[in-house]
């Protein structure tokens, strides 16, 4: 059922995811290195597809981490095809994901902001 | 040698034809005494030189924005066109009316706007973070 408010959830989502993609894209990489197509497979599957996101803005996103060494990659066979790129994290990578999520996420998880944001169905 | 892009080399190598190509046309054209030509050798030349560093810049960007205000492309350009002009001077076969004064006088002026372009450069340095502006790393 879509509700009168719907076109503002919307714009509002929109302003919200951005900037989001690469926390996704580190979240992906966060426990094992992955390939492309697996990074947009679990930043899609994960977020519920709330977060869509093209191969081609991967890979521009991808060569900038890599530049400023944040991530890197291992070439590895593919089954088919050519060798494929398999990113990871660096340990540079590592740590700027550890305290992003420390000052910007958990504060979501913890005391008076995680009650808050209880919704009607969990209380 | 993460800032010699493909599209920079490109650039370069397409540049570099085109300035022997240059050189031998404006020396053709005063030694025949085509004066109207060398003015529309040098238009067509700078003209191409715009579009190509242009073109090749939003290429480049696409790739990777790397945040230089096209000062790599400038000293690539500028290098190559320094270049190939004294070697045309010294084995080319330039004309009567070429003089390597005017070489030397147009050098110095392009150099100046290359160091003005690198102060600038550097200016902006604070904005960006391994040559990609900060604003732009991450989406």
């Amino acid at each position: 059922m879509k509700h009168e408010y719907q076109p503002l959830l919307e714009a509002w989502e929109e302003t919200y995811k951005k900037g989001q993609l690469t926390l996704w894209i580190f979240l992906a990489l966060k426990d094992s290195e992955k390939y492309v197509e697996e990074i947009k497979e679990f930043v899609e599957t994960e977020s519920n597809n709330t977060m869509r996101c093209e191969e081609q803005s991967l890979y521009r996103n991808l060569r900038k981490y890599k530049h400023i060494d944040v991530v890197d990659f291992t070439t590895q066979k593919g089954n088919r095809g050519p060798d494929r790129k398999y990113y990871f994290l660096t340990e540079i990578g590592q740590d700027l994901l550890e305290n992003f999520i420390q000052r910007n996420i958990n504060l979501f998880l913890h005391g008076k902001i995680n009650e808050l944001l209880k919704t009607d169905d969990q209380a | 040698m993460k800032y010699i892009t493909k599209n920079l080399v490109i650039h370069s190598v397409i540049f570099l034809f085109a300035s022997f190509l240059f050189r031998y046309l404006i020396s053709w054209s005063l030694t025949n005494s085509h004066f109207h030509g060398v003015w529309m050798v040098s238009a067509v030349y700078f003209i191409s030189l715009t579009v190509m560093i242009w073109r090749f810049s939003i290429l480049d960007k696409k790739h990777l924005p790397l945040y230089d205000l096209g000062f790599r492309f400038h000293v690539a350009t500028f290098f190559i066109w320094l270049l190939v002009s004294h070697i045309w001077f010294e084995f080319g076969s330039i004309s009567p009316h070429e003089e390597i004064i005017q070489l030397n006088v147009s050098s110095v002026i392009w150099l100046i706007i290359l160091v003005i372009h690198f102060i600038v450069y550097r200016l902006t340095r604070k904005k960006s973070f391994k040559g990609l502006k900060k604003s732009d790393i991450f989406e």
